[in-house]
């Protein structure tokens, strides 16, 4: 019996299903046999079995097969059709495309431009809010007639949106137009000029950026040339609008004055009046240095700069003249030479000895002869001496030779002045200069040639005849101005001129022959004007000679703007315009001729310059109510302003009023505006290079100035006509700066449009043809099976293969071809300026307490003492006169000067007129005495005083003088002398004086006689004898400072003075050295370093805090760039640096100039790879355990520390260079650990610490693992006594890294400590001062 | 004619090759057993016969993956059956309840009205026993005890281990036992 856990009843119906392996099947059927129940169950499987088996099969329906079969059929046929329709749409829409792209490729390859040309010539900057004009013309170039009365609108855009119509008007009978634009007034900057023409073509617009401007001219005056320290510069400044040259009002000047370092010491703004004119006073210190400064005045972005000369100096006492009696001598000629002497106040100086020393200059300058004489009464004297038979030509004179004359005049006061005057020595006996009308000749026309024969010194020679052979044969007479001219038609080429000059007594005077170009250009032109100077108001006569009947355009062009255009026609090869100059138009005018010639319609222009005189100039009359004044009392000057007829005009007047005698230190011309202003200089350069010539000088002299003015003409030939030329627009000249023309531009815009379509086409068919591509490859699967897709697949496929192989090669091999980019340093072009502000001015001039005469009583009256010696005595920029004309009578109290003074007025309109006068004004009287004192004089010094006594009286006079005791000096000899003087005599003595105090004081000598007396005080500076000590105190204001100031106990008396300066930053007072600061490389390693480093970190300051002057950077890059070139070189092979650049490398040095080129990266071009190679060699150089070790025999050993302590210093200093910057920064994990392992409390050396928290916060510039380190710092930080000051200290003989011990140790450890401290910022922790 | 061009696989070759009449005896060869197949599995006759021509509809359209000499017969079952699977899926059909079954045609026709009858019906309760079954294990019968595939072929056409197969087998067994034992069991059968 089987037990129940036996049974397999649950088996049964895996038995009857093959489920069972054969050994359990086996199992199941035995028990089955044996168990009833399981039999049972077995049976009841197979019966479930036979169920299952005897479900019948489904027997499909008779329709089921066919309706299969349809099914497929339908949709196999569905299919076809829908393949079929795409194919077909496919290949239709290809040929559609292609149909479409067929039309466009022909439609854009023959895209044609209009033949329709619009030329616009005129000036590309326009002044705001002034009247200008432009050429406009239009022509159809298929035949090329002019197209007139086509409406032409000029309008200006801004960027705003705002635009303006500038003109409309219609093209003549030249297809021209020249309206009148009135430029609009509106900010400064850049707008666009259209111009549009509605030609029966269509409309032919061109657009070109122009730039609106104001634009002024300034004159900057100073009421003299040169100054002594302590006194008073003063400056005007005029400023004038351009081009109508209009006061320009409520504008702001800024008047600066930079010391000869370029330092600006001054800086003061003010307004302009409503006359345009500004004025500032900037007094000297009594301490500045002596040299060229610059004055400055700035209005919008024009400057006016003046140089002026501070030096300490002493006034002449007279006035000598040389006069030669020639302008020019000839070798071994008698040359008579008169020395006039003049006192400033009038007298001649009688009785003078003359010596006149005559300097020839051969291999350098030697004295040829010394004549003397003696002056007359009236203070002239003649000397007479033979010019050097030889002598040596200087190219500069053109071959001629020069001799000076120095002439030495002692009076008998032995007051000495010298005056030298230079005269050329010339063989030659005239000059010829030979000029075509236009420059060069005209072909086939009859030119004008101009000869001018003057002497070498360019006075014109009248009556000379030149003859003249060759090209032409004529003879002329020249004119009083040495001019004369003759007809020449030339030929082709050149034309060979013969010349003889002959005197009018018949002696030849020169033999030349000349070769004159000729223009051969078949549309060349000649313009000729009646005159070459004209004044405003006046009729000019232009002539245009040339062939064709192409008009010559005329444009009147000043300041850049077309002024006035006119037309001339030609007919017979010859046309005339008259052209009516505007009242108001003066100045140097530049007449631009031009012709559009050329199948191509390109301008040939001709240029010349014309000067206009100013119609109607300002007359300022200026009257003195006395002819001669005597000192301390009061003149009374009446000024006037009238036009050049006498009217009343209301003006405003600058008056200046300076000491003659300063005018002979230095020379100075006052008085110049009115030249200043309408001369430009640069156009009238050919004019000066010939004479010097000035058209204010002979506004009649009209042959020469045509002569002259010939000189200026100028032609520029249109462009070439080439292809490429003719693609472009019209070349601007320096007269047209806007140059444009319309057909170029279609062509050009054609052009561009054509090749943009066909290149858009090209495109089209690219897609196209990858449309059918893929169209193909959609049918390929549509059609046919997919062996042969894959089939074809693998042949695209290595056909591409294959292609894009090929064009990677090609690649490569232009990469390999490629040109490296390389980027400079831009450099900052700010300037660097310190600004000073001055002090107000001093107050008015201190007056001498009593103003009386030199006549004295009997005793009983001491003479009035003359103390008062302004070299300034009016300085009046800005006095405007009523409605008409009128200044009330302007009262000048007079200083003690004897001299004349030089009343200067300059005066100018509310329309701009400018005019000048000058008038000298007397101040004398018949008797008294000057003291003549040197600049300084210096304590301890024995000197003798000059006292010079004047008698101008009738009678002679016994003097007594008597010489003011004052405890700065004490007199050697008695106090009063006597001199005996005759009438009309100058006398001096001397007073011997024993200079004992230094300082500035007062000396003053009285002379008394009979009856008359006169008191002299002069002041003078006693400068100490001793050695020079100074001592320097620095600091920042945040608080107010205290300075202690130890003043030896030996010091001068008197010579102590203390200098207070203000920088507006600590470096600013570095700039005033700055020239010292950067070096220029040398030696070796260190040495390179030491001088490389300071520039590099000088420069860098410099330019981050925009304080880099361009000269001053310019130096410093230089030096950095011979640096760097130094350094490099100290690299070894396999990476690091050494001394000399021998292996092996070092680490410390290798870490310190990894730093320096790291640094130097921030101001110059380093080699990024030079830095990662030395990054990683040091990275090499590390131990295993993140620490670096000092080589055998390094300096950089960490000095005398323990070796703990050195070596984390190395270490510290090595990773700060190697990690600075977020640099290497996964190598750094090994090196901060050991770092770390150095417990802040264990380290004592403030020197280690500090590279150690450096570097710290180089890996993390968080500061995380920094902090308790510079914690560390703060504590071993040490004050000052006052506790006002930080330092770090190492003990006595310690040494830094760096060999640093003692002071400098102290210095560099604070430095390290404080840069640290830097670095992480402010922190809840005190933060070190910096 | 030759033998082997008689073969299905010689057939189904040529119709891949594009020959679609020769699919045509193709369908009327395995018209019986596709349709029982796919009438065992769905439990709809319709919805079979639809299916039949879908199955055939895609032996048409993936004839150029049909690999010759590969055997025709499992290939196609493989269509069927991945149309099942995707019918199951989309249409998510209840299993039919055993008393709602429709009659099947009997076995044998020559028997007695009532014995054709009882066999109908018989028939019909065990299509709706089978129609019960999960997929898979339905699959697994439906191809073992109709189409006679050996378990390993099986194994091949739905996609897993012969284990797993037999695993399905037997767990349908099991299933069938319960859902058979009315039919085998009289007396069990619920009061009507």
């Amino acid at each position: 019996m089987s037990a129940a856990s036996d049974h397999v009843d649950r088996l049964v119906d895996a038995y009857v299903h093959d489920l069972l392996s054969a050994d359990e099947a086996g199992r199941v059927e035995a028990h089955c046999h044996a168990c009833p129940a399981c039999g049972r169950a077995l049976d009841l499987a197979r019966r479930r079995l036979a169920l299952l088996q005897a479900v019948p099969a489904v027997e499909p329906s008779a329709a089921l097969v066919p309706a299969t079969l349809e099914h497929i059929h339908d949709y196999q046929y569905r299919r076809t059709q829908r393949r079929n329709r795409i194919a077909w749409g496919l290949l239709g829409s290809l040929a559609a495309c292609t149909l479409v792209l067929i039309g466009l490729q022909m439609y854009y390859a023959l895209l044609r431009p209009g033949t329709i040309d619009l030329l616009v010539l005129g000036q590309n900057q326009l002044l705001a809010a002034t009247r200008t004009s432009l050429r406009v013309r239009v022509v159809d170039r298929n035949g090329g007639a002019a197209m007139t009365g086509v409406p032409v609108v000029v309008a200006l855009l801004a960027g705003d949106g705002r635009s303006e119509e500038l003109a409309r008007f219609t093209t003549d009978a030249q297809g021209a137009g020249s309206p009148p634009l009135q430029v609009p007034d509106w900010a400064d900057g850049r707008y666009e000029l259209v111009v549009s023409a509605l030609t029966p073509g269509g409309t032919q617009t061109l657009r070109r950026p122009v730039q609106l401007r104001r634009s002024w001219q300034l004159m900057l005056s100073t009421d003299k040339p040169l100054y002594q320290p302590g006194q008073t510069i003063r400056m005007r400044a005029l400023a004038l609008r351009r081009p109508d040259l209009r006061p320009v009002a409520g504008q702001e000047a800024v008047f600066t004055l930079a010391d000869p370092r370029g330092t600006v010491l001054f800086k003061h703004r003010a307004p302009t009046s409503q006359y345009g004119i500004t004025a500032s006073d900037c007094p000297l210190a009594a301490e500045i240095a002596e040299g060229a400064y610059t004055l400055a005045c700035k209005v919008g972005d024009t400057e006016s700069k003046q140089t002026v000369e501070i030096k300490r100096y002493t006034l002449p006492k007279f006035l000598v003249d040389v006069k030669p009696d020639r302008s020019y001598y000839a070798p071994g000629q008698l040359a008579r030479v008169r020395v006039q002497a003049d006192y400033f106040f009038g007298k001649p100086v009688a009785q003078a000895a003359v010596a006149v020393g005559v300097w020839v200059k051969d291999a350098g300058e030697r004295e040829h002869a010394t004549v003397t004489a003696v002056t007359d009464d009236r203070g002239a004297a003649e000397v007479t001496f033979m010019t050097p038979a030889a002598l040596v030509g200087q190219p500069g004179d053109g071959g001629d030779a020069r001799v000076r004359l120095v002439a030495t005049v002692t009076d008998p006061a032995d007051q000495k002045e010298t005056r030298a005057v230079e005269r050329i020595v010339t063989p030659r006996l005239v000059r010829l200069d030979v000029l075509p009308e236009a420059g060069t000749l005209v072909q086939g026309v009859a030119n004008t040639v101009f000869v001018l024969v003057s002497r070498p010194d360019g006075t014109p020679v009248k009556g000379a005849r030149v003859q003249t052979t060759g090209a032409v044969t004529t003879e002329v007479v020249t004119d009083d101005r040495g001019a004369g001219s003759f007809q020449l038609m030339a030929a082709a080429g050149a034309a060979d001129l013969n010349l003889v000059v002959v005197a009018p007594g018949g002696e030849v005077l020169e033999r030349t022959s000349r070769r004159l170009e000729v223009r051969g250009d078949a549309d060349d032109f000649l313009v000729r004007t009646d005159r070459a100077v004209y004044r405003g108001g006046e009729t000019m006569t232009v002539t245009a000679l040339g062939n064709g009947v192409e008009p010559v355009f005329l444009d009147l062009i000043r300041d850049g703007q077309t002024l006035l255009s006119q037309t001339i026609e030609l007919s017979g090869g010859r046309g005339e315009q008259v052209v009516d100059l505007p009242a108001d138009l003066f100045g140097t005018l530049q007449l631009v001729a031009y012709r559009f010639v050329g199948p191509e319609g390109l301008p040939f222009r001709k240029t010349r310059v014309l000067y206009v005189t100013p119609p109607d100039g300002l007359q300022v009359h200026a009257t003195l109510d006395q002819p001669e004044y005597q000192p301390g009392k009061q003149a009374t000057l009446n000024l006037r302003l009238t036009d050049g007829k006498g009217r009343p005009t209301p003006g405003a007047i600058s008056l200046a009023g300076v000491d003659e005698r300063v005018f002979h230190v230095l020379a100075q011309r006052p008085g110049m505006e009115a030249t200043f202003y309408t001369l430009e200089k640069e156009l009238l350069k050919p004019v000066y290079a010939i004479y010097p010539w000035s058209p204010d000088d002979e506004p009649n002299a009209t042959r020469r100035d045509q002569a002259l003015f010939a000189a200026t003409a100028g032609v520029t030939p249109p462009p070439p006509t080439a292809p490429e030329a003719q693609a472009t627009q019209l070349n601007a000249s320096g007269v047209h700066t806007l140059a444009m023309r319309s057909l170029p531009e279609v062509q050009q815009a054609v052009s561009k449009l054509r090749e943009r379509r066909l290149d858009q086409v090209r495109l089209g068919w690219a897609v196209l043809a990858a449309m059918a591509v893929l169209s193909g490859y959609g049918l390929l699967w549509l059609f046919l099976s997919v062996r042969t897709v894959l089939i074809v697949h693998g042949i695209a496929g290595l056909g591409l293969l294959c292609m894009v192989g090929g064009m990677v090669f090609l690649m490569l091999m232009m990469g390999g071809r490629a040109g490296s980019k390389f980027s400079g340093v831009a450099a900052d072009g700010r300037f660097f300026a310190a600004e000073k502000s001055a002090a107000p001015a001093s107050g008015p001039p201190r007056m001498a307490p009593e103003m009386s005469g030199m006549r004295v009583g009997s005793g009983a009256t001491p003479p009035r003492v003359r103390q008062h010696f302004p070299e300034t005595l009016v300085w009046k920029p800005e006095l405007i006169t009523d409605d008409a004309g009128r200044l009330p009578p302007l009262a000048i109290p007079l200083a003690d000067s004897i001299t004349t003074w030089r009343l200067a007025a300059s005066a100018v309109s509310a329309d701009g007129r400018l005019g000048a006068a000058q008038l000298p004004m007397k101040v004398f009287q018949p008797f008294f005495v000057e003291l003549n004192l040197p600049t300084t004089f210096t304590r301890g010094d024995e000197v003798g005083v000059p006292v010079v006594v004047y008698n101008y009286l009738d009678r002679p006079q016994t003097v007594a003088l008597t010489l003011a005791a004052a405890p700065w000096y004490s007199l050697t000899g008695p106090a009063e002398q006597k001199l005996e003087l005759a009438a009309g005599e100058v006398r001096s003595t001397r007073y011997t004086l024993k200079i004992d105090k230094v300082g500035t004081h007062r000396l003053k000598v009285t002379a008394l006689a009979g009856g008359v007396g006169d008191a002299v005080e002069r002041e003078i500076d006693v400068v100490p004898d001793g050695r020079r000590v100074e001592t320097a105190h620095s600091g920042g204001l945040a608080r107010p400072a205290e300075v202690t100031l130890d003043v030896p106990a030996n010091a001068v008396d008197g010579s102590v003075k203390a200098f207070v300066k203000f920088y507006p930053s600590g470096f600013s007072q570095l700039v005033e050295g700055l020239d010292s600061i950067f070096q220029m490389p040398y030696g070796c390693f260190e040495q390179t370093s030491s001088t490389t480093y300071p520039n590099v970190l000088a420069l860098d300051y410099l330019r981050q805090n925009r304080l880099s002057v361009p000269a001053v950077e310019a130096k410093a890059r230089q030096y950095i760039l011979l640096g760097y070139q130094r350094l490099v070189g100290f690299e070894v092979a396999g990476g690091g640096f050494d001394w000399y650049g021998r292996p092996p490398a070092d680490v410390g040095l290798t870490a310190y100039g990894l730093m320096e080129f790291q640094d130097m990266a921030r101001v110059h071009d380093v080699d990024a790879q030079l830095l990662q190679r030395t990054r990683r060699w040091l990275l090499g150089q590390r131990k295993p355990d993140g620490s670096w070790e000092a080589m055998r025999g390094a300096h950089f050993a960490g000095g005398g520390a323990d070796a703990d302590t050195a070596r984390l210093a190395l270490t510290a200093y090595v990773t700060w260079a190697v990690f600075a910057d977020g640099q290497m920064a996964n190598d750094t994990s090994l090196t901060r650990n050991w770092l770390l392992t150095h417990r802040p409390e264990t380290v004592a050396d403030p020197h280690a610490l500090a590279l150690l928290c450096n570097a710290l916060l180089a890996m993390d510039p968080q500061g995380t693992d920094a902090a308790p380190y510079l914690a560390r710092l703060a504590e071993l930080r040490q004050t000052t006594d006052d506790g006002r000051q930080a330092f770090w200290a190492r003990p006595a003989g310690a040494r830094t890294l760096f060999y640093a011990g003692g002071v400098s140790g102290q210095v560099e450890t604070t430095a390290l400590a404080a840069g640290a401290a830097a670095r992480q910022g402010p922190s809840a922790g005190e933060r070190p001062p910096r | 004619m030759d033998p082997a061009a008689d073969r299905d696989e010689f057939l189904m070759a040529q119709v891949a090759l594009g020959q679609v009449h020769l699919l045509e005896p193709l369908v009327r060869r395995h018209a019986t057993g596709l349709l029982t197949f796919l009438t065992r599995m769905l439990g709809d006759r319709h919805r079979a016969e639809e299916l039949f021509q879908e199955v055939f509809l895609a032996v048409w359209l993936k004839r150029r993956q049909y690999d010759y000499p590969r055997p025709f017969r499992p290939w196609l079952y493989a269509i069927a059956l991945n149309r099942c699977r995707a019918d199951f899926r989309l249409r998510h059909r209840p299993p039919v309840p055993l008393s709602t079954v429709d009659s099947v045609d009997p076995p044998d026709p020559e028997g007695s009205p009532a014995d054709r009858a009882i066999a109908g019906e018989t028939a019909a309760l065990v299509s709706a026993a089978v129609t019960q079954l999960p997929p898979q294990q339905r699959a697994v019968v439906v191809l073992r005890m109709w189409q006679g595939l050996p378990y390993a072929r099986i194994a091949e056409l739905v996609g897993c281990t012969e284990g797993t197969v037999r695993s399905h087998m037997h767990h349908a067994l099991q299933a069938l036992h319960h859902l058979l034992r009315p039919l085998l069991h009289p007396s069990s059968l619920p009061d009507a």
